[in-house]
């Protein structure tokens, strides 16, 4: 079994509304590991991805998709944007403040052995694969 | 001792956490991950557009950028995008209110509207649809959500998306309705995605659209079905 408690510790720091979801998607994934009789080795292993995917998901990936729009051309007159007037403005220097967070958690999936795979779990959806072979 | 040590591995986030507490609290408090999904896809469909060649003009509020979050606003007050070349002329919009021929109104997360200023009363209408996109920044995600999408590409285009012929054109002159989703999707939606093709429905479901996938290359080949 996995020691639930050692998780929930290990995630104490994060916001509550995430570790709701984390704590939720977790017991789901421990219901149906029961039942399909998974190795424990496996399941921890899923875990630790989990707890990984979701703080990408929820914080490193908007850095990463922030840089992406204010060095995209549609947005070459403006340094900057907001999403919503009275919001925070987003420039460049919200992505060099938050650069280090970024790399350091990218250093972190590594050490702990995850691969380029965990940012995209599976196959990209081949629609022009599939198109080819219906022809 | 186990090929994977989950226990240091624990300790490890843990500690990466506690080192970053300060940081996660401001981002959390600051930056909504599903919203700024919604911006990049926005922006990558207009990207999109001008690797195709597109002519591409920022409209809007002058001097900054200022991405619509609801559906409750003046549209004009956002930034929004028109796109032009190849004999046509689009509009790009984010979080735009569309009503339908049943004057049911939607809120769409990225519209693409035939030509230019086509709006009535802030609303996007029936007539001017050309097609639209949902934004859905997911984890992982399941066949239910392609089949939300469905039900609503069905209900929200002027014509029929059921039984196309993918190989003629003359069917659909129009890019697919595209779900697009930031993570991956699981096993099922390949399932999902045979049913559709099987079924003939006019509509795609786009994974891992994320500045780490080949999104603007990906949109590009959905656009690249209108020239």
């Amino acid at each position: 079994m996995l020691d639930q408690e050692a998780i929930f510790k290990a995630i104490f720091p994060l916001p509550a509304r995430l570790r709701n979801r984390i704590t939720l998607a977790l017991l789901t994934r421990i219901e149906e590991a029961k039942e399909a009789e998974t190795p424990q080795a496996q399941i921890e292993r899923e875990t630790v991805e989990l707890i990984l995917q979701e703080i990408f998901t929820s914080f490193v990936q908007p850095i990463e998709m922030t840089k992406e729009i204010l060095i995209s051309k549609a947005l070459k007159e403006t340094p900057s944007f907001k999403v919503e007037f009275g919001e925070k403005a987003f420039d460049m220097q919200f992505v060099a403040e938050n650069e280090a967070f970024r790399e350091d958690f990218l250093e972190m999936v590594k050490e702990l052995g995850f691969s380029e795979s965990f940012f995209a779990k599976e196959k990209q959806l081949d629609w022009k694969r599939r198109e080819g072979q219906n022809k | 001792m186990n090929w994977f040590d989950m226990s240091s591995a624990l300790n490890r986030i843990q500690a990466f956490l506690n080192r970053w507490s300060a940081l996660i609290s401001n981002l959390d408090l600051n930056v909504k991950p599903s919203s700024m999904f919604e911006c990049y896809s926005f922006i990558s469909v207009v990207e999109a557009y001008s690797s195709c060649g597109f002519n591409v003009q920022r409209r809007g509020p002058s001097g900054q950028t200022v991405f619509k979050r609801s559906v409750a606003a003046f549209p004009h007050r956002f930034t929004y995008f028109v796109v032009s070349g190849h004999g046509i002329t689009h509009e790009i919009r984010l979080n735009q209110g569309y009503k339908n021929a049943d004057d049911v109104v939607f809120n769409l997360d990225i519209t693409i509207s035939n030509g230019a200023d086509c709006l009535n009363k802030g609303k996007l209408e029936s007539q001017n649809i050309f097609t639209f996109c949902e934004c859905k920044h997911y984890r992982v995600f399941y066949p239910s959500t392609c089949a939300n999408f469905l039900g609503l590409a069905r209900i929200v285009m002027p014509d029929n998306i059921l039984w196309k012929d993918p190989n003629n054109s003359s069917q659909h002159s129009y890019p697919p309705p595209a779900l697009l989703v930031s993570g991956s999707a699981s096993s099922y939606v390949h399932s999902m995605v045979s049913l559709i093709r099987k079924k003939r429905y006019h509509v795609r479901f786009f994974d891992n659209i994320s500045p780490r996938g080949q999104t603007v290359m990906t949109l590009t080949s959905w656009i690249t079905r209108l020239i």
